[in-house]
């Protein structure tokens, strides 16, 4: 007879690591979009003065956080979690969730309506900044990606096509 | 059938429905070890009579602590917290929650401050931060319409910061909703008529947006088949008992669907009509319903089709040609509000620009309309649509839905 | 379309499909539950059922405890020796909620380890219907490695003959992941499908209770589209579809028997079922087998409205052939489809299945001693099961002998 065994907890190393860079990447795209697009930035506006929103997986992450500093410019303030007060966290149930999120095989909406998400935070900010990781994407990822990762492909004029997302990406990889 | 590659579904709540189902509080309540309810209700609905009945039918079964009716139309943190000292001076060990949404809402607060022995509501908002069962709580509702018996969500609101806390876990779920038609058998004609259509909002949106899933799905069929066969002669015959039982089963089943479902921008767009001009939130689900389908029914056409059948019935549906149905079945809800216009004497509105006050002044305004587009902006419910939303989309719809004219469908941006 | 005076309460939340285990961290952590203790029998532990689970729990920061397996053969007893071993260790290692991997004998362990560990081993010394389990349990999740009995979400919890009965007994979370699906025999899919099928026809027909309708509806529908081509992909191996399609239909049945659970718990007194088993204690057929073979004739003889008979017809076949029917032709149309179906599986199963009670070798001499054995076997005590009225049992036995009609008249 076999006998009763206990089994702690592994890891997903290479899920954490991809997941880190990713979200680092988009932390940074979205402070960047926030300088560049006039939509984020409106989007920003409405949101209250050090208002600071995260997304990452329960329990232990990995995570982003971004918000706005006290002079309303809009930062990417990392990944530690337990540093920042934050106001908005979006977070999916399981690291796979978000993997299965960043690897683009459900998208934002769908993770959503089949209860992988939960938000936590004010609603009216919770779609604010829905609105401001949809208008990311669309700048970060060629358009079939985005197709899938999105309800509806945008209709933006060839400047916020071209000239913006080039700036995006240019201050994304730069941190200007 | 359609199944989504995964789906939730959840509803604890033990549902009583029967002619007499309010007798059954005493022994319902004694089988979870409370004999000491407070009973909650509003000021509308001690006027109508109706704690009367429940207190007649609870018969001396259960000493009940106090009866407290000062839940106000929107729910508030001050009133929870004074009610939850309350709960304990007097020695409660329950709550019988009689009345609708924002009756629902309260005793929900008051539930998580008695059970976690804690004096912040605050510290408890958000998703799954209760961890344990909370203390007895039965519904009953006085509506047939918000379904919020059988929703694990409560909205307070702290007026003094200005802000509204969301609460969301499985344990807010009452123990037992009570489905007894006495409670709805003297809501006047215009009223039962407005919170049937948020029934039938809720079991429509339910079935079209993206959460739906084969048990809600069968959920809102039930309802919206039971709301099409018996609201038309409950709205004549007001004291049809048997009707009255229905409509209530009716919103229950609804409710059910929806918070395994979700609602969509119907509810986005109801809601801050409501907020922005303060008007009942039946009415605009009523008016808003067909715009919520006309703008999604290029990406839903199938599902709205498949309502025709219980909105129709089988004769009709079987008679429109397939690419037909989704639009006949858009059209059935807005016959329907034609009827139910007729039968309550003009007072059940079909459009928003012709909703007056009693003092006879117009409610909805051209000049909000953009106000209101930017409030439904922020209603989470817009996540949960098929189809994208922007502020344009928003103005253009409720435009529409003010006029009372059908969308012109030429104009969604289909992406 | 009217509701009569009912009550429904289901007390288990539902997860189905893709990824499904990798929301159980979270649910647990939301019952307040931070190391759960699994319990598996032999078949899962041999098809490698444990390591899904496992690495759902990665990144969970959750310690999983795995109790050896234990043996889920044919016999239906509870082995108190090892349900005693798993108490010490569920106690002793601080364990705060149950997993029950696997279907049948595992759930009725874990529903017997859980009164003990809330409640007190004692309590399951009494005798069960004296037991009032009226306070939640410890956090109780069951994960099907198949199709089961149908009985795992039932609120009954058997042990040794005895019966407890209350909701709360019920799983407060059934998850069903593809992942963890093991390919069931021919014989159980068989079974448990067509249990689930008589199960959810009967109620739907018979109770005024939409909750319970809008499970039946979904019930059949689920094992309309995937029980027979699920049947046929295992014994025709010529024609089977890619691996996705063929973890889809088990998946969707494994719904469908998490549905039939709530139903049989919700719906007292179902004839085909309580007829259906006891006819498959001295039988060749299998209980679910006895139950679709009984289902034409309880539904003919029982249903007062026939035009709740012909409503099933639209769970059977779907909008379009429902509302093309005329309704004088639905009731037998709706029992015509059952028979169908029951016939399309004989002839997949190369005639190895019975049709009709003639079938399993019943004849029309052994009818009357059938029944004489009903008066003989009272239902259990606990459970909510009523006493079968003998001459309405004779009628249905007689017309399931050979599968004819009650009566043609269906226009009343
Ligand atoms: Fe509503």
């Amino acid at each position: 007879m076999e006998t009763f065994i206990e089994i702690k907890p592994g890891r997903k190393p290479f899920q954490r690591i991809y997941l880190g860079i990713m979200l680092w990447f988009v932390g940074k795209a979205i402070q960047a979009a926030a300088r560049v697009d006039n939509e984020v930035k409106k989007e920003f506006k409405g949101m209250p003065a050090n208002y600071t929103f995260s997304l990452g997986a329960f329990p232990n992450g990995p995570y982003m956080i971004v918000g706005k500093d006290d002079k309303e410019k809009v930062r990417y303030l990392g990944s530690n979690i337990s540093k920042h007060h934050v106001d908005l966290e979006i977070t999916l149930k399981s690291m796979k969730n978000l993997f299965v999120l960043f690897t683009f095989r459900e998208s934002t909406p769908i993770a959503n309506s089949r209860d992988r998400m939960i938000v936590n935070g004010d609603l009216p900010q919770a779609c604010a900044a829905v609105r401001i990781l949809d208008i990311v994407q669309v700048y970060l990822l060629p358009k079939p990606l985005a197709k899938l990762a999105i309800k509806r492909y945008p209709r933006w004029s060839l400047k916020r096509h071209t000239v913006d997302r080039l700036m995006v990406l240019i201050r994304t990889i730069t941190g200007i | 059938m359609h199944i989504p590659d995964y789906y939730e579904f959840c509803c604890r709540v033990n549902i009583v429905t029967d002619h007499h189902a309010l007798e059954k509080i005493p022994e319902l309540l004694l089988s979870m070890g409370a004999k000491n309810p407070m009973v909650l209700t509003d000021k509308g609905v001690q006027a109508a009579g109706l704690i009367d009945i429940v207190i007649g039918a609870i018969d001396n079964k259960l000493s009940i602590k106090t009866i407290e009716d000062q839940v106000p139309p929107d729910s508030d943190l001050k009133i929870v917290n004074r009610l939850a000292c309350v709960y304990h001076e007097k020695g409660c060990d329950a709550i019988i929650a009689v009345g609708g949404g924002s009756v629902l809402d309260t005793a929900k607060g008051i539930n998580i401050l008695v059970s976690e022995q804690a004096q912040d509501l605050m510290q408890f908002t958000g998703a799954g931060v209760l961890k344990q069962k909370l203390k007895p709580l039965i519904a009953v509702p006085t509506t047939a319409g918000t379904g919020s018996e059988v929703t694990s969500v409560a909205v307070i609101a702290d007026h003094e910061k200005n802000l509204k806390m969301l609460f969301t876990s499985p344990f807010l779920l009452p123990d037992t909703a009570i489905i007894d038609p006495r409670m709805t058998l003297t809501l006047p004609p215009h009223i039962t008529a407005a919170t049937a259509m948020d029934a039938m909002a809720h079991a429509v949106e339910a079935y079209v947006m993206l959460s739906k899933n084969p048990l809600s799905d069968a959920h809102a069929i039930e309802a919206i088949k039971l709301i099409c066969h018996h609201l038309v002669r409950v709205i004549k015959q007001p004291s049809d008992k048997k009707g009255r039982l229905a409509l209530a089963t009716a919103a229950t089943m609804a409710g059910i669907a929806f918070s395994n479902s979700t609602v969509g921008m119907v509810h986005a767009l109801g809601h801050s009509m409501g907020s922005v001009c303060h008007l009942p939130h039946g009415n605009c689900m009523a008016i808003l319903l067909p715009y919520g389908l006309e703008y999604n029914l290029h990406k839903v056409e199938d599902e709205i089709a498949e309502l025709l059948l219980p909105l129709a019935g089988e004769e009709i549906y079987a008679c429109t040609p397939q690419k037909n149905r989704a639009l006949k079945a858009i059209a059935c809800i807005r016959e329907l509000n034609q009827i139910l216009n007729k039968a309550t004497g003009g007072t059940h509105p079909i459009c928003f620009k012709n909703i007056k006050d009693k003092q006879g002044n117009f409610l909805v305004t051209k000049k909000m309309l953009p106000e209101i587009a930017r409030t439904a902006m922020g209603d989470g419910t817009i996540f949960y649509n098929p189809e994208d939303l922007d502020y344009e989309d928003c103005l253009m719809t409720i435009q529409a839905a003010w006029e009372g004219i059908p969308l012109d469908r030429s104009k969604i941006k289909q992406g | 379309m009217n509701t009569g005076n009912f009550t429904f309460l289901c007390r288990t939340k539902t997860g189905f499909g893709m990824n499904a285990l990798e929301h159980l961290p979270f649910d647990l952590s939301c019952m307040g539950s931070q190391k759960p203790l699994v319990l598996l029998d032999n078949n899962a532990q041999l098809k490698g059922c444990a390591k899904p689970l496992i690495r759902a729990f990665k990144e969970s920061g959750m310690t999983l405890g795995l109790c050896p397996p234990i043996d889920g053969g044919t016999d239906p007893n509870i082995d108190l020796k090892t349900l005693k071993n798993f108490y010490g260790i569920y106690i002793d290692k601080g364990f705060d909620s149950i997993i029950a991997l696997g279907t049948g004998k595992v759930a009725d362990m874990a529903k017997a380890l859980n009164i003990a560990v809330t409640l007190g081993p004692d309590t399951l010394k009494a005798t069960g219907e004296k037991t009032q389990i009226t306070q939640p349990l410890t956090p109780f999740i069951y994960i099907p490695t198949g199709m089961g009995t149908g009985m795992e979400t039932d609120k009954i919890a058997r042990l040794n003959g005895k019966t407890f009965n209350s909701p709360f007994l019920a799983p407060d979370l059934a998850i069903i992941d593809p992942e963890i699906l093991i390919q069931d025999t021919s014989d159980t899919i068989i079974n448990a499908g067509l249990t689930c099928l008589a199960t959810c026809c009967e109620a739907h027909v018979l109770s005024d209770n939409p909750p319970a309708r809008a499970y039946c509806a979904t019930g059949i529908g689920l094992i309309i589209k995937n029980f027979l081509p699920l049947v046929q992909s295992i014994l025709t191996p010529e024609v089977t579809p890619d691996k996705k399609t063929t973890k889809r239909y088990q998946t969707n049945l494994a719904q469908a028997s998490v549905i039939t659970g709530i139903i049989l718990a919700n719906c007292k007194g179902l004839l085909s079922i309580q007829l259906g088993r006891h006819l498959a204690k001295d039988s060749t057929a299998t209980p679910g087998q006895a139950m679709t073979i009984l289902l034409p004739a309880v539904l003919d003889l029982i249903t007062a409205n026939k035009s709740d008979l012909g409503n099933l017809i639209l769970p059977l076949s779907g909008l379009d052939e429902f509302s093309s029917v005329p309704i004088s032709q639905r009731p037998a149309l709706a029992i015509q489809k059952i028979r169908s179906l029951l016939n399309k599986l004989y002839q997949i199963c190369l005639g190895t299945i019975p049709r009709t009670l003639s079938d399993t070798g019943v004849d029309r001499e052994s009818i009357d001693a059938l029944v004489q054995s009903l008066s003989s076997d009272p239902p259990p005590p606990g459970t909510d099961i009523k006493t079968i009225n003998l001459k309405q049992a004779k009628t249905i036995l007689t017309h399931a002998l050979d599968g004819q009609p009650l009566n043609q008249a269906y226009l009343n």
